[in-house]
């Protein structure tokens, strides 16, 4: 559904120019496959590039090298038939003058799969609903609110989020989580980029991360949890290459290598900083 | 090109934006009507409602893609599920077709009531005694519109006013290139011992052509120039990204 070959990014126009540099900068040959249904959790430090390769995906920026193809289509080319397709929702907003309903009218024709009833009723989870105030007069959480109840309508097969929790209140990342688990099936492709991973940790199916221009590793959960184990104190077991271990006042946390194939539950924040820690480790082990 | 698209963006383009239309179609027409009654009355119009009508048609496909101008809002525009193409079509015939005919429909209202209100004063007036249009004015002001247009996506602040600024600056380029070619030409060909002066005075530069083939070629310019500024336009927001 989304494909990424080779990609070479770089925002540097000297480098990327420069026909003899094979490095780019930010990306170099950075190849990326994302099958729909899944919500992929798009993990990354700062300035890592994730919100980079979402507008690469969506064309919004043209790869120096390689090709991104959405839905069949080359993503730079931004054909319509694609974009019906998609919803990017960014972390910093935009939203025209208009009240939610007029909102409404202006762009749900654009989208042919667009449900009103769905709109209605998200915006109602939200506690949104009703509201006669103009958009941009709202506060920034309030915005996030009425587009994610937006963008969750367009019923596009792919829906791609930056920071969609940034700026929402406790409930309302609870309602969040519910509505995304509610409207995500097996022809939609979900990709959230994030760094309140504890928000989210419950949605994600597949992790997705991204360190110096790389790919570090792309697994689903149940895979994560098969090749490594989440444990403290040693608590499970003694055996298995310790990959982090993080000190708190309940014990010592660990992710080690899952060698006797036990259960546990996945940590996105120490896998986070087990990847960061080990890089090559880890990559190796997902190979 | 899909017609349901076409009729998607007029439609988000007028739930939008009507408000600020009917604002300006209002504050044109009373420009008009004050421009025409503080006139010579009796018919004699001022030049005022006219250059304030063309300068709105000029910074109006500003405010058609203020969208691209800032970061957030080009993600919004760039997003919207229709292809550049479209995206081009609308705005153009926005600028060309509604915003033109808004500004004539202000003017005729302006002057409309102005009239009226001499009829009603008394003053008898003659309603023909309008603005004269001419054909290679309206051409020009079409030509002047392409320009300002691929102006508004080619520069991100105070598009009219860079569209002005570098549009000023490569006439004055172009004209000092060409004084300078005729310079360099009058140089070389002048005669021995005649005054360089003299001689390239004494040239006739003009091109025995009649006027009919002149305007015709005019016409022609503006015409090759509206339509590629537009196709400019359209290879600019292809290439724009966010």
């Amino acid at each position: 559904m989304i494909q990424l070959e080779n990609i070479g990014f770089g925002y540097d126009k000297k480098k990327v120019k420069n026909p003899s540099n094979k490095s780019f900068g930010l990306f170099n040959d950075l190849s990326l496959t994302l099958e729909p249904g899944h919500i992929y959790g798009l993990l990354g430090k700062n300035g890592a590039g994730k919100t980079t390769l979402l507008k690469i995906m969506t064309g919004l920026l043209f790869p120096n090298a390689g090709k991104a193809t959405i839905l069949s289509e080359n993503a730079s080319l931004r054909k319509a038939e694609a974009l019906q397709n998609l919803y990017f929702l960014q972390e910093e907003m935009y939203v025209p003058h208009l009240t939610i309903s007029n909102f409404e009218k202006a762009y749900a024709p654009f989208y042919p799969e667009f449900s009103h009833e769905q709109f209605e009723y998200f915006l109602n989870e939200f506690e949104m609903a009703g509201m006669p105030n103009y958009m941009d007069k709202l506060s920034h959480g309030q915005k996030k609110k009425a587009l994610i109840a937006f963008a969750l309508a367009t019923n596009t097969q792919i829906l791609i989020m930056d920071e969609p929790t940034n700026g929402l209140d406790i409930p309302s990342k609870s309602v969040f989580r519910r509505v995304m688990a509610s409207s995500v099936d097996d022809r939609r492709l979900v990709i959230i980029s994030t760094h309140q991973v504890r928000d989210l940790h419950s949605l994600i199916d597949v992790v997705t991360i991204l360190d110096a221009g790389h790919i570090l590793l792309n697994a689903s959960t149940f895979d994560i949890t098969q090749k490594l184990l989440f444990d403290v104190d040693d608590s499970r077991t003694t055996e298995g290459a310790v990959f982090y271990t993080e000190e708190t006042p309940r014990g010592n946390y660990q992710v080690k290598e899952n060698v006797n194939g036990l259960d546990s539950n996945l940590d996105l924040e120490l896998l986070f900083n087990a990847a960061m820690m080990k890089k090559n480790e880890i990559a190796n082990l997902f190979k | 090109m899909n017609i349901k698209n076409i009729k998607n963006l007029f439609n988000a383009y007028f739930i939008e934006n009507w408000k600020t239309d009917l604002f300006q179609f209002g504050i044109l027409a009373a420009i008009v009507l004050f421009g025409t009654l503080t006139s010579n009355s009796g018919g004699t119009y001022s030049n005022i409602p006219v250059a304030i009508s063309s300068i709105m048609l000029m910074i109006y496909p500003d405010r058609l893609f203020r969208n691209l101008h800032s970061s957030s809002p080009k993600i919004h525009y760039l997003s919207i599920p229709a292809s550049n193409g479209e995206k081009v079509l609308v705005n153009m015939l926005l600028a060309n077709i509604y915003m033109v005919a808004v500004v004539v429909l202000a003017c005729v209202v302006g002057y409309g009531l102005a009239h009226l209100y001499w009829i009603m004063r008394g003053f008898d007036v003659a309603f023909h005694h309008g603005p004269h249009i001419y054909p290679s004015g309206v051409l020009f002001i079409y030509t002047m519109l392409s320009v300002f247009f691929f102006g508004s996506i080619y520069f991100r602040k105070r598009t009219p006013l860079s569209t002005f600024g570098v549009g000023l600056l490569i006439g004055v380029i172009f004209s000092v290139l060409f004084s300078l070619v005729l310079f360099v030409n009058g140089m070389m060909l002048v005669p021995k011992g005649a005054a360089f002066h003299d001689y390239v005075w004494s040239l006739d530069y003009s091109v025995d052509i009649s006027e009919r083939v002149e305007e015709t070629l005019l016409y022609v310019l503006m015409g090759v120039m509206i339509v590629y500024f537009y196709a400019l336009s359209f290879l600019r927001l292809r290439e724009t990204e966010a």
